[in-house]
């Protein structure tokens, strides 16, 4: 009887608090849509993922790129489609509401920059899993593309935070009474997050941790092709941090800094790898979305692929004046200036630039898919090729450097290397005064055709309004693409104001 | 409330009332259960019987607004899809917000927790229930009682008892409907000469020269593709039909008992082309082991399948939206140059507009479930006072929904020439539990009854979806012929649960009851802290008049309940996918947080529930209060952290209302019984905090919040002042700082910034009823009875986004009648409704605004049900009862609402929830019965 009564009663709670305790397992579910960061950092194609991951943001928002350094500068005007917020880059009235402000996309690439270098030292070089310079150049690339978020960040907004560890999970910090503590990020408010870790730095403060983080890039990302130290993709050259890649953008960076021996060291090293590519095939890296043309010409840039995920920029959107496409036609070239600068019928790049194309005005590098105004891009196709580091750029960045350390006749050298490779003739020394403010004017144009509507004219624009002496020339060159007196005063006036020549936002705003 | 009203119907208008002897067996069987009860829990016990199932012959779901208080639903005329189910108010912003069902104990969702297939397409899950399967069904609203489910009772439960067999001879009950059902569904549009004119306007607007306009055929009626007056959203119209067809076959000895029941139902939709078909075959087989010991199987299966469209916001695949906006001097026919008529549908028109003949005859839109239960029960009388019971249930639900657009006759969807897309869901649940019950004296007037049980739930979701476009062929439907995959998705959830329950009731000489329940949850959807949770509850009854024919209970009750159905792996840190070119890379997505709970809801009630008069009287008389706290949101970081949001605790929503119900019961003789009942249910919700910030969704021009102070899913938009006749009169920009033109609506400027923005937006409407419920009346007289139910809502609106889409006025499709009274100049100002046409909307006239704001009270007949029992004096032998019925659904409203139907539904989403897309409206149906019973 009481064996029977133990049965009864205490076989069952013995039974539950044996599973009970025994279901720690059955509670522990994996979810799917996400993998575990603590099973990561074991090999290559772990590591690999996370620094795709680290570019991802970027590539949907070159729009933004566009707007702030091709928009705001004297090649681009408002198109058929009045799209205020375009306009006011257009017109360099941007407002803190203006939503392509919003800088976000770049510290979410800083985040993840920051996590891989966090977490990277758990992986050491182990056989086949990854090379010791494989590991190298993991660390590398980290550095490389947040020395670019923060170099198109200081650029654009002047003082800017600089987060440099990685705080999603918890901030580290030292309170007011000089105690090291550690929070939880997600349990923070944002003017506690603000106070500790979002203070605005000072320019010269990001200056200097864009050059440290490109002074280890150049070192961990060594190798003697283009770049990752192993048999890479065709398109993983462009679309990734490069050897090659970080000498030019230290040679860039150093130019903005003043270190003018450094900028032509760097260009010279890069030149000795690199080469410019043949003026008959430089259109094809915008005319096709193809690696092979986009990595001759350029070490540094994003592709796109429609028909897998509809990976695609809005540039299309932005510039196609046809409805059918996605085109809203916002903004299209300023023609006379346009012409002005394209002045020489034999250059190739005028044809691809820009085009008219039925009774329109179009930037043609994002919808054109010929030389001659016929073929476009499907509709929706928004996939052409976004550049940043420029090979071109290179030797010109350092015809500058050299210009500035009195060098005319070296300066002169770069400016015909890429003068020929675009099927140009050579300046001769006859040709053009040879004193350092014309050879720079010539610099500049040369890069301004180049690189026209790629997001950079701005920034060349500001580097001699503030780094090489030419004051007022904001002012003068962007002024110049009105045509009615009244508004082009009113834009010299406003651009005559080193206040605004920085983006204003409200991060707040954009969360 | 209703339990003895109840008894009485199961009793005279039940299925089995030819077989008298049986039928009052079973009635005090049923009697029995009922007063205990009554005694030991508040929520009703719902009989069901044929007029119920009638009622609710299509779905049960759709039958249960107005007898029941505290209970609201709004379905539309989509056949086979889900509605909305709203107990006690909405509870939650990001969580499910619908009743869990329980059909004997095993848990189903109401519809599947994956987003529409195509846009309004929301599957029921719920078909599987045939409702002629149905004995009883309780609607469990209150928090003590819910405690008992825990983290899935934060939306209330349904419980329902499905029939099984019984001791007596073995006895078929054969069962045939057929019926049919219409619909109005014919918005005013303009006819063929002023839509040419409007086309002529708009054209002309856009920059065409009156010269190219002549040259255009489009404007020449005597072309023969462009001479006709179609009046397009007639050509999609139809009869729905209704065929039922039931077979039960039952009976058992002492031992043993079994049932045996398959059905088949088909309902074709008042659109034509869509339809719903099912299946449901149930089979139970309950035997004694021992005197002390019965074991019980129950083995189910149900198939259905169904073809529809998106009867919802995606505008170019919503029929009837299609129709409307077709031009009126097309023909679905294709016409020769020489005017001659081809046997052969027309394809895209010269404006680019998809035939809606072609639509419907082309779109290949298919769905298919199969959903297999089982269960194996034992129950043990260990002793007089004890008892236990075990059982292990098996439930596998596969849904697989299929789409496929082809080119011909519709127009292209941006990149988008023809797509197919295939969805698999399925739901897989595996649950053990047992309960020890233990009941007796403590001390000669003090009973006690307690219980003590565990489960273990195992559940898996899983889904798989594709979408591939633009294959070579309209008869290319599989998915590998598409040029290229759109979207590819899989998501797979799992959800372990644990159970362990204890309750406990004393009864003091049947006057006064005292309960306590306890359930502790742990759920593996939760990170250390959050993993554990106790729900807890406590109630008092109290008898404070009883006699024979009278009795009084007041009573009082707290429970917490709460939502635990939260995906997305919030305890762990997660790496989350991030494409890059051709490459998937991955990046910190989640954070761990561990602090995260289920959303909690305390709920109190208190309330009175009397019998009165010698039972003339009964009524029944609650207040109740809800509080959610802990609401699950986003809470956004500064954008320098560079990390996704991520979810919190973080928002408190309180529902209150009262609920009254009443039945009158005048004549209670012998050969005739009449009653009247009537139940109201008031309803105030308001979100009382969201830390994080009003959140707000959009779907097309329709814009909701949840927001602190307002109701949740609040719509949320501008308010329409007028509209400006000249120039002078503006004093506003838009919010991008550009000027609004004479003709543009007058929009408040509420902040009185002068720029009209995201800040003048406010609360414009709610969908939320004020008040709502159902009366009706029932008569028998010998084998004849009458029953009738009204319904209505009464303070809750609708956004009416098909009108709003209808009057637009940006592009060259047809509009309603409205637009011909628009405003067109200052010297022709229309009738103040509508602004100026403007191909593409330049001036955002038509963002969410109160303009198509309208109140949604209604008044319906639900339904009126009349049933004959033959008169069998000469039992014809193996013929025990024939039983012939009609019953009319929807028959009459009363509404001010100008659509289709102020009964809408648009989604499952809380902040969705009264948005008229233009679905189908329920139908008025007419369905005849006949029951024959061997």
């Amino acid at each position: 009887m009481r064996i029977m009564r133990y049965i009864k009663w205490k076989l069952p709670v013995v039974a539950c608090c044996v599973m009970l305790t025994a279901c720690g397992d059955f509670f522990d579910v994996d979810p799917i849509d996400g993998a575990s960061p603590d099973d990561f950092y074991t090999n290559n194609s772990e590591l690999n993922s996370v620094a795709y991951g680290m570019y991802a943001p970027l590539s949907p928002e070159v729009h933004k790129l566009f707007l702030w350094g091709s928009a705001r500068a004297d090649l681009v005007t408002e198109g058929e489609t009045k799209d205020v917020y375009v306009s006011e880059f257009i017109n360099n009235t941007v407002s803190t509401l203006n939503p392509y402000t919003d800088y976000g996309f770049l510290y979410k690439s800083i985040a993840r920059c920051n996590h891989q270098l966090k977490n990277l030292p758990r992986m050491q070089p182990n056989g086949d899993k990854v090379t010791a310079t494989r590991l190298k150049i993991f660390y590398g690339e980290a550095y490389f593309l947040r020395a670019w978020c923060y170099f198109q960040l200081v650029r654009t907004f002047g003082q800017v935070p600089l987060v440099l560890e990685e705080v999603a999970d918890d901030v580290t910090f030292e309170d007011e009474k000089g105690n090291i503590v550690k929070m939880n990020t997600i349990t923070m408010t944002d003017e506690e997050l603000r106070a500790v870790v979002l203070q605005p730095a000072q320019e010269q403060e990001v200056w200097k941790a864009i050059m440290s983080d490109l002074a280890k890039a150049r070192v961990l990302i060594n190798g003697t092709s283009y770049a990752l130290g192993f048999a890479p993709p065709a398109e993983e050259p462009l679309i990734r941090a490069s050897w090659i890649g970080a000498y030019a953008l230290s040679a860039e960076v150093a130019l903005w800094n003043g270190l003018y021996q450094e900028a032509s060291a760097y260009a010279e090293f890069f030149i000795k790898q690199g080469k410019l590519g043949a003026a008959s095939t430089w259109p094809q890296q915008y005319t096709t979305t193809a690696a092979a043309s986009a990595t001759t010409y350029n070490s540094f840039g994003f592709m796109y692929v429609f028909e897998q995920g509809f990976r695609t920029q809005r540039l299309q959107e932005f510039t196609s004046p046809i409805e059918a496409d996605g085109g809203r036609y916002l903004v299209k070239p300023k023609m006379t200036v346009c012409s002005q600068l394209f002045n020489e019928p034999l250059d190739i790049r005028s044809k691809v630039s820009y085009m008219r194309v039925n009774r329109k005005d179009v930037i043609w590098k994002y919808i054109g898919l010929d030389e001659e105004g016929k073929s476009m891009r499907k509709p929706y196709e928004s996939i052409a090729n976004w550049y940043i580091l420029k090979h071109a750029d290179v030797y010109l960045i350092r015809g500058i450097a050299e210009n500035e350390l009195g060098n005319t006749g070296a300066a002169l050298e770069m400016l015909n290397v890429v003068r020929v490779a675009r099927g140009l003739q050579k300046y001769k020394r006859d040709d053009i005064a040879l004193d350092k403010a014309n050879m720079k004017e010539q610099l500049f144009k040369e890069k301004a055709r180049e690189d026209a509507f790629e997001g950079k004219r701005w920034y060349d624009l500001l580097l001699r309004e503030t780094r090489l002496g030419e004051s007022g020339i904001i002012a003068r060159t962007v002024s110049a693409k009105y045509d009615d007196e009244n508004q082009k005063n009113e834009v010299y006036s406003r651009l005559s104001n080193p206040a605004n020549w920085y983006l204003p936002i409200e991060p707040e705003r954009w969360k | 409330m209703f339990n003895k009203y109840k008894i009485f119907f199961f009793c005279f208008l039940g299925l089995n009332v030819p077989r008298l002897a049986l039928a009052q067996e079973e009635t005090e069987e049923r009697a029995d259960t009922t007063k205990q009860a009554v005694l030991a829990v508040s929520p009703k016990e719902k009989e069901w019987n044929d007029i119920y199932s009638m009622r609710s012959m299509f779905l049960f779901d759709r039958g249960l607004m107005g007898e029941e208080a505290g209970v609201y639903t709004a379905y539309n005329g989509f056949v086979g899809n889900a509605g909305l189910m709203m107990i006690r108010g909405v509870t939650s912003v990001n969580l499910n917000t619908s009743p869990y069902v329980f059909v004997d104990g095993l848990p189903a969702r109401q519809a599947p927790n994956v987003g529409p297939f195509a846009s309004g397409v929301l599957h029921s899950n719920l078909t599987f229930i045939n409702p002629l399967d149905i004995v009883s069904m309780r609607i469990v609203k209150d928090g003590y009682s819910n405690v008992l489910y825990g983290g899935r009772a934060g939306n209330g439960i349904i419980e329902m008892e499905i029939d099984k067999g019984t001791t007596g001879t073995a006895t078929i009950d054969a069962a045939v409907r057929v019926g049919f059902m219409d619909a109005d569904f014919e918005p005013s549009l303009m006819n063929a000469a002023e839509y040419r004119a409007y086309l002529y306007q708009m054209m002309s607007d856009r920059g065409y020269s009156a010269g190219e306009l002549q040259q255009n055929p489009l404007f020449d009626p005597s072309q023969p593709a462009y001479s006709h007056e179609t009046y397009w959203p007639g050509e999609l119209s139809q009869k729905g039909l209704f065929s039922d067809v039931y077979l039960k076959m039952k009976g058992g000895d002492g031992d043993t008992h079994y049932l045996f029941s398959i059905g088949y139902t088909s309902e074709s939709e008042v659109l034509k082309e869509v339809k719903d078909q099912r299946i449901n075959m149930r089979f139970n087989l309950d035997f004694k082991i021992s005197p002390k010991v019965k074991i019980s199987n129950l083995f189910a299966y149900n198939y259905g399948n169904n073809r529809f469209f998106g009867e919802g916001s995606n505008w170019k695949q919503n029929p009837l939206f299609v129709s409307a906006a077709k031009a009126p001097f097309m023909s679905k026919d294709y016409y020769s140059a020489e005017g001659i008529k081809v046997e052969q549908l027309a394809g895209v028109d010269a404006l680019g507009m998809t035939n809606p003949a072609a639509l419907v005859e082309g779109l290949n839109n298919k769905g298919l479930s199969n959903k297999v239960d089982a269960l194996i029960r034992g129950d043990w009388t260990i002793n007089s006072k004890t008892s236990a019971n075990a059982e292990v249930m098996v439930s596998y639900n596969s849904m697989t929904e299929k789409l496929h657009q082809p080119a011909e006759g519709i127009a292209m969807d941006r990149y988008i020439e023809r797509q197919s897309a295939k969805r698999s869901y399925s739901e897989y649940l595996m649950r053990w539990k047992a309960l020890v019950n233990r009941h007796g004296n403590i001390l000669e007037d003090l009973t006690y009854n307690a219980n003590a049980g565990l489960s273990m739930d195992m559940y898996e979701e899983k889904m798989i979806f594709g979408r591939t476009v633009n294959a070579a062929s309209d008869e290319m439907e599989s998915l590998d012929k598409g040029k290229f995959v759109d979207s590819l998705a899989n998501t797979r959830y799992e959800h372990n649960m644990m159970n362990v329950y204890l309750s406990g009731g004393l009864n003091w000489r049947n006057k006064l009851n005292l309960g306590a329940n306890f359930n502790l949850e742990r759920s593996s959807n939760f990170g250390a802290d959050g993993a554990w949770n106790l729900y807890a509850g406590a109630e008092v009854r109290w008898k404070a008049l009883q006699t024979a024919s009278e009795w009084v209970e007041l009573f009082g009750q707290y429970g917490r309940t709460g939502n635990n159905d939260v995906r997305g792996g919030y305890y762990a840190r997660l790496y989350k996918p991030a494409a890059y070119y051709i490459y998937g890379g991955v990046y910190l997505g989640n954070v761990r947080n561990d602090d995260l709970k289920p959303e909690y809801t305390h709920n109190y009630d208190a309330g009175v529930n009397a019998a009165l008069f010698g039972n003339l009287l009964e009524v029944g008389a609650s207040y109740y209060y809800r509080k959610t706290v802990g609401l699950i949101t986003q809470k956004s970081l500064p954008i320098e952290i560079g990390l996704d949001p991520q979810y919190e605790n973080n928002g408190d929503v309180v529902n209150q209302g009262v609920e009254v119900s009443l039945a009158v019961n005048p004549i209670q003789k012998n050969d005739l019984k009449w009653s009247i009942f009537a139940t109201i249910s008031t309803l105030k919700n308001e979100v009382k905090s969201l830390k994080n910030g009003e959140i707000v969704r959009t779907m097309d021009q329709f814009t909701a919040v949840a927001k602190e102070g307002e109701e949740l899913g609040a719509f949320y938009g501008y308010k329409v002042k007028g509209i400006y006749n000249t120039k002078a009169e503006i004093d506003v920009v838009k919010s991008d700082g550009s000027e609004y033109q004479p003709g543009d609506y007058k929009m408040e400027d509420i902040n009185g910034d002068h720029k009209i923005n995201g800040l003048d937006r406010q609360v414009i409407g709610s969908p939320i009823p004020e008040f709502y419920g159902g009366f009706g009346t029932n008569l028998t007289w010998k084998g004849l009875s009458f029953a009738a139910l009204f319904t209505y809502s009464y303070g809750n609106d609708v956004y009416n986004l098909f009108r709003q889409r209808l009057s637009m006025m940006s592009d060259y499709s047809n509009q309603s009648r409205d637009v011909l009274n628009r405003w067109v100049s200052a010297e022709q100002p229309g009738n103040g409704w509508l602004p100026r046409s403007a191909y593409g909307d330049p001036s955002n006239n038509f963002v969410t605004s109160d303009r198509w704001v309208e109140d949604g009270s209604y008044l319906r007949l639900k339904s009126i049900a009349v049933q004959y029992d033959v008169p069998m004096k000469n039992r014809m032998g193996f013929i025990k009862g024939v039983r012939v019925s009609v019953n009319c659904n929807n028959l009459w409203t009363l509404s001010g609402y100008s659509g289709f139907d102020p009964e809408v539904f648009s989604g499952l989403d809380p902040l969705m929830r009264g948005v008229d897309c233009g679905a189908t409206p329920s139908p008025r149906s007419y369905i005849f019965g006949l029951n024959v019973s061997f």
